[in-house]
Parts: C-alpha cells; structure tokens; sequence
C-alpha cells in the first residue's frame, strides 16, 4: 500500500512544482505547497464533483481535471478513491504529458 | 446575443468536436446540441457543478482562464461568455486546447463583428470577473502595438509570419490574442518581448518546433 513517503516523490518528477494530496475528509496527506491547507476544500470539491460527472455523462470514467492559468502553470487533480491529489506543473511542460507522467505514477504505486 | 447559431458552427467546424451546450444560471440549459448524450436534467447538474469548481479555483488562483475536465475518450471545456453565459463543448482528447480556443474565439468574435463597434475600458475589476473567451479587441482594446503606426507593428508582424511557419495561418489570431494578455500585464516594449514570445510558444505543440521557433527569434536581431 502506498505511503505518503510514496508520493513525497511526486516532487522529483519533471514538470511538477507542487503537489498536494488531500484525504476526502479534508485532511491534507502529503505537500510540498505553503498553501496546501487554504486550498484542500477545493480540491476535495472539485475531485467529487468530478467523480460524480461521469456519472451525469452516462458512465465515461473521470480522468483529471485541467485548471488552466494564464501563464501556463496549470493545476491538475487527479481522483484515487478516497483521496485526491492536485499537481501545480511548471509554465514549460504540457498539461496532457504531465498527465500521463503522473498517472503512470500512481499505476506503478498501485 | 444569440449563441446559438454560433455554438452550431463550432460543432460544424471542427469533427472532433462530439458537442456542447449553452448555460446561464438564470435560464438553466439551453440549446442542447449533444445528441442524445446527456439530457437537460443532467446538464444542468454538469454546468451547477462545472461553474462551482471554476468558480472555487478561482478564489485561490486568479488568473484561472480555463477549466477542462478529462474523461475516458472524452473532454469537457467550458467558457464564460458576456459575463453571465457558458459555453460547454465535449470534444475528444485529440483536440488541443489551442484549437479549440481559437475556434471559439473565431465564431464568438465574427458575432460580435456584426454588432457595431464601442469604446470601451477594460477594467482589472472586469477583467478579473472570471475565465472568459469574449475578448474581442475593442477600439480600446490593449491591441495598440499592432495599430497602424505603433513603432512594435513591424516586429510583431515579424514574429507573426515566424509563428505562422509553426501554426499556420491562426498565428494572426494568437498573436492578437498574445499581444493582448501581454499589453495587460507588461509593458509593452521590444524589452518586453519575451514575455510575449513565452505565451506565443504555448501555442505550438510539437517541442521540436518549439525550439526551432525560439532559435528563430533569438537570431532575428531586426527585431
């Protein structure tokens, strides 16, 4: 079972500046952002009403969600059942290639 | 404003697009042009919910311009339009979002190309009311160095054909778009350009050509 050690590494992988992983009670598990408390109801929210968008769409399973910032650094939030996990990327890597870096991540934690 | 024919031409114009719909919280959903993919029950619990996580992250981050939610073959974008309207389009993972933005950003100011023109100030405080795609250049409108005798018009046109090696003819576009968010956030002058060159080479996908493309404006010392 993973660690919150487990996701400290999230911080090694290229293109990611901040992380935060959030309990769904609120409970922050694991950050490397000053605001990571200020910011872990949204996160919460925004994972559960994603979750819950597949399900107003028919089924199609939710992947992440793209929070878009003017200068690139966008924020990304990921569902993994009971927690959730936001990343702030670096302005100089895309958002989809990041994705895909972090989910092989939380596969190979799985 | 009628969106309604304009939402019909986004979904005609490029065949990656599944979809979209129109919102507004005072009339709930309207033109549902899904097909069949989800009712107006649904979609109202989707634009509730699409509206509330947009408007959350931008109280803690506020230059929010976007939100896009990723599914299993399938993307949910919204806009906010006039300030009270959202515009949601489903399309599928293979479309950038440079596209998709430019093709909204087309039909939505051909719309209001076809009003007459104001005057306007834009404000910080208006500015700052939420992620919005309306930003059709204004008499006013922060566009000034690319006007007709701004002594930046020549080297931007310069940047302009470059990027056009990159991404075609929607690099007239992006650059107004680009000069735009630059005029309101520097200052702008030939000092400044790197600020603007750093949103224009978001807009080119393939990092070879990234590249290719800063070498190119380093080594343009006219410029």
């Amino acid at each position: 079972m993973a660690t919150a050690k487990d996701f400290a590494r999230l911080a090694n992988i290229e293109g990611v500046s901040k992380y935060v992983l959030v309990r769904n009670d609120g409970f922050v598990v694991s950050e490397n952002y000053e605001e990571a408390v200020v910011l872990s109801s949204a996160i919460v929210t925004t994972g559960k009403y994603c979750d819950s968008l597949g399900d107003d769409m028919n089924g199609p399973q939710y992947i992440y969600c793209c929070i878009e910032r003017t200068h690139g650094e966008n924020v990304l939030v990921f569902s993994l059942g009971r927690y959730y996990l936001a990343i702030i990327k670096h302005s100089d890597i895309s958002s989809q290639q990041l994705a895909d870096t972090i989910i092989d991540f939380l596969k190979a934690l799985a | 404003m009628e969106y309604d024919s304009k939402l019909t031409d986004i979904i005609a114009s490029l065949p990656e697009i599944l979809g979209g719909f129109l919102y507004s919280p005072e009339k709930g959903v309207y033109s549902n042009q899904t097909t069949g993919l989800a009712d107006d029950f649904s979609l109202q619990q989707i634009s509730t919910k699409f509206t509330k996580i947009t408007s959350m992250m931008s109280v803690h981050f506020q230059d929010t311009s976007a939100v896009r939610i990723f599914f299993k073959d399938l993307v949910l974008c919204g806009t906010e339009i006039d300030g009270k309207q959202w515009l949601f389009l489903l399309h599928k993972p293979s479309l950038s979002p440079g596209m998709i933005r430019m093709t909204v950003q087309i039909a939505l100011n051909s719309a209001q190309n076809e009003r007459p023109q104001t005057v306007t100030n834009q404000t910080d405080e208006t500015r700052d009311t939420g992620p919005s795609a309306n930003s059709a250049p204004t008499v006013d409108a922060p566009t000034f160095p690319l006007h007709t005798g701004s002594e930046l018009r020549g080297p931007l046109l310069q940047i302009q054909s470059l990027l056009a090696e990159y991404i075609g003819p929607v690099a007239e576009l992006v650059l107004q778009d680009a000069v735009e968010e630059w005029s309101l956030t520097s200052s702008p002058s030939r000092d400044s350009f790197p600020t603007l060159i750093s949103l224009l080479e978001k807009e080119i996908d393939d990092e070879n050509d990234r590249k290719d493309f800063l070498e190119k404006f380093q080594s343009m010392k006219e410029v």
